[in-house]
């Protein structure tokens, strides 16, 4: 399977701490990659690097073919690069549609003329949009709040239209920035279903989680950061069999001869 | 727990959207029929200072309520296209018609070059920034003596006239002729900014106040947004500016007095950032009822800061604010049942 999106020695220091120290990535094209590693590992800051939100102090992102290191992050949707945020972000005071209609980027084409004016051709777009956004909110499950204000849903409702606004751009690649902490197990459930569904239709997915079964059940590649570097990576049920990776999270396996001297 | 959808992608809080229209033409036939039932000059001319207000607020609508970028410089604009009238139409010769729109444009062109430097760091700054340039335009106003002729203001300035084919001309130094040209320009800004904020533009400029790097993650160019924006509100000040000056005949550097930042800070915050028609009726109700009620000056200044405090306490989104929250809560309650 060939790469979408790659790094190479990506770095980023913050004055002497060194988030991201060397870390070369490689995200399988229609295949569903997870990022995982402990609290402080650079897992972050690695995605921040790759969707523009920082600049990488040195190393090299490619995606599709093209050099984006240090793209500005508004430049990477239009070529199918889009991500959500850890703390999920929606337009709190728009209506869930509007929020999908925002996220669309046919309407932008227009001129500021037109737009303005609600020419035709903007009128047909916008109303072909708002037949997509609903087909999208449909298959999230969030159709019935196509008219609410975004700012009444709760933590998970709001992933899922995240996730929706997310698909309206036609994207290639998502990146899911723990798309469920702090999710109800059900809405756990419905996000897993559908990130399968989708990637059987051929979308490419980096997923930063914490949930180990999710990323046991779901990835075909796990990459695993500590403190700012690659640690390992494989096939899940490899990764989780890796010493280190144990080690990374739950410390070194002492004996306990030599725990009563660390204390003396 | 189903909910019905009505699909509002227009979502200017405020009145309901049923009563809305009606309302302004409403208003505006009762604009236009006011001076012939009430022919008062004195009413004619706290209306057209509140005309004029209502386009400067609608300025800062756009770029603080709606783009959340809290600017103090259109009253720099203001300033700015007041100063550029008086310079085209006295040493330029041209025509006030066209000195109008070329103080829009000038301002607004200003607004431009001096956006994105302003827009570098962060909004705090983007505050300062233009603060700063408001002062820095009163000063030159005072200062730069051989353009602005100095603290004493260039006098005599000519008003637009309206020419009627068969009927004669109609000057505008005339009260009620410049009534109808400030509430026709009044009419016509107010009514494009309302197209621009209710297009998919207008969406998009309150998408990035929400939340910039989102808007970011999705394709938009945030700073691209926020200088057009401003640079939009600099055209409405700039014909703001050059509208009131050439109604009062002089323009000296007290166009840039604190009295014009307050009124207009207290139009748009109690009539609630980001809801169009509030804002515009509380240009109207904020300019007509002091003067209409004779205050003193001295004591309507400490007045208006208290309203501006107790707006802030009990209202702190505006009227239009209101009714949004009340909106929010009807959907809350819907969503229970």
């Amino acid at each position: 399977m060939t790469a979408i999106l790659t790094t190479h020695g990506l770095c980023k220091n913050y004055r002497g701490i060194k988030a991201v120290q060397d870390a070369d990535l490689s995200v399988a094209r229609g295949g569903i990659t997870g990022l995982i590693g402990p609290n402080g590992s650079g897992k972050s800051t690695t995605i921040d690097c790759i969707t523009g939100f920082t600049r990488p102090s040195s190393g090299k992102v490619s995606y599709d073919g093209q050099d984006i290191t240090g793209s500005p992050s508004y430049g990477l949707a239009g070529i199918g690069l889009v991500r959500t945020f850890q703390n999920v972000r929606v337009y709190e005071r728009l209506s869930v549609m509007d929020n999908l209609i925002v996220a669309s980027q046919s309407l932008r084409a227009h001129g500021w003329l037109p737009l303005m004016l609600r020419s035709t051709a903007v009128k047909a777009d916008e109303k072909a949009i708002m037949q997509e956004a609903l087909s999208f909110l449909e298959l999230v499950g969030m159709a019935h709040y196509a008219g609410a204000p975004a700012g009444i849903l709760s933590y998970g409702q709001r992933k899922l239209v995240a996730l929706a606004a997310c698909l309206i751009t036609h994207p290639k690649l998502i990146v899911l920035d723990e798309p469920l902490a702090g999710v109800n197990p059900t809405i756990i459930r419905k996000i897993s279903g559908l990130i399968e569904t989708l990637n059987e239709q051929g979308l490419t997915f980096l997923i930063v989680e914490h949930n180990v079964d999710f990323i046991m059940r779901h990835c075909d590649h796990v990459i695993v950061m500590e403190q700012g570097k690659k640690l390992t990576e494989g096939k899940p049920e490899d990764v989780r069999r890796d010493e280190r990776v144990l080690e990374a999270y739950l410390g070194k396996r002492v004996g306990l001869e030599t725990k009563g001297t660390a204390y003396a | 727990m189903s909910v019905s959808t009505p699909f509002s992608t227009s979502s200017d809080a405020g009145v309901q959207p049923r009563l809305t229209w009606p309302l302004v033409v409403l208003s505006l036939a009762g604009l236009i029929l006011l001076p012939s039932i009430w022919p008062s000059s004195y009413v004619v001319n706290v209306l057209i200072l509140a005309f004029i207000f209502a386009i400067l607020a609608t300025g800062l609508n756009l770029i603080f309520g709606y783009t959340g970028l809290l600017s103090f410089g259109q009253v720099g604009f203001f300033g700015l296209g007041a100063y550029l009238y008086a310079l085209l139409t006295m040493d330029g010769g041209v025509s006030p018609w066209l000195s109008i729109l070329l103080a829009g444009i000038g301002s607004g062109f200003v607004a431009l070059l001096l956006g994105y430097p302003a827009l570098r760091v962060s909004r705090a700054s983007f505050v300062i920034v233009t603060l700063s340039v408001t002062l820095l335009a009163a000063l030159l106003a005072r200062n730069w003596v051989e353009i602005t002729r100095g603290p004493m203001g260039i006098p005599r300035l000519p008003a637009p006239s309206i020419d009627l084919l068969g009927l004669g001309t109609f000057s505008g130094h005339d009260p009620h002729v410049f009534y109808y040209i400030a509430l026709a320009i009044a009419v016509a800004s107010i009514g494009a900014i309302y197209l621009l904020v209710n297009s998919p533009i207008g969406r998009v400029l309150r998408a990035i106040n929400l939340d910039e790097p989102l808007a970011a993650s999705q394709g938009i160019s945030p700073k691209k947004y926020q200088i057009a924006a401003f640079a939009v509100a600099g055209i409405l000040s700039g014909i703001a500016g050059s509208l009131h000056v050439s109604h009062l005949g002089i323009v000296d550097p007290s166009i840039f007095d604190p009295y014009y930042s307050e009124m207009l800070l207290i139009i748009v915050i109690v009539g609630g950032p980001g809801s169009f028609w509030m804002v515009v009726v509380s240009s109207l109700v904020f300019m007509a009822i002091p003067e209409l009620l004779r205050m003193a000056p001295e004591l309507r200044m400490v007045l208006f800061g208290m309203v501006l405090v107790l707006a802030a306490m009990l209202f702190p989104t505006g009227v239009g604010g209101y009714f949004e929250q009340r909106k929010l809560a009807m959907w809350r309650r819907s969503l229970r049942s």
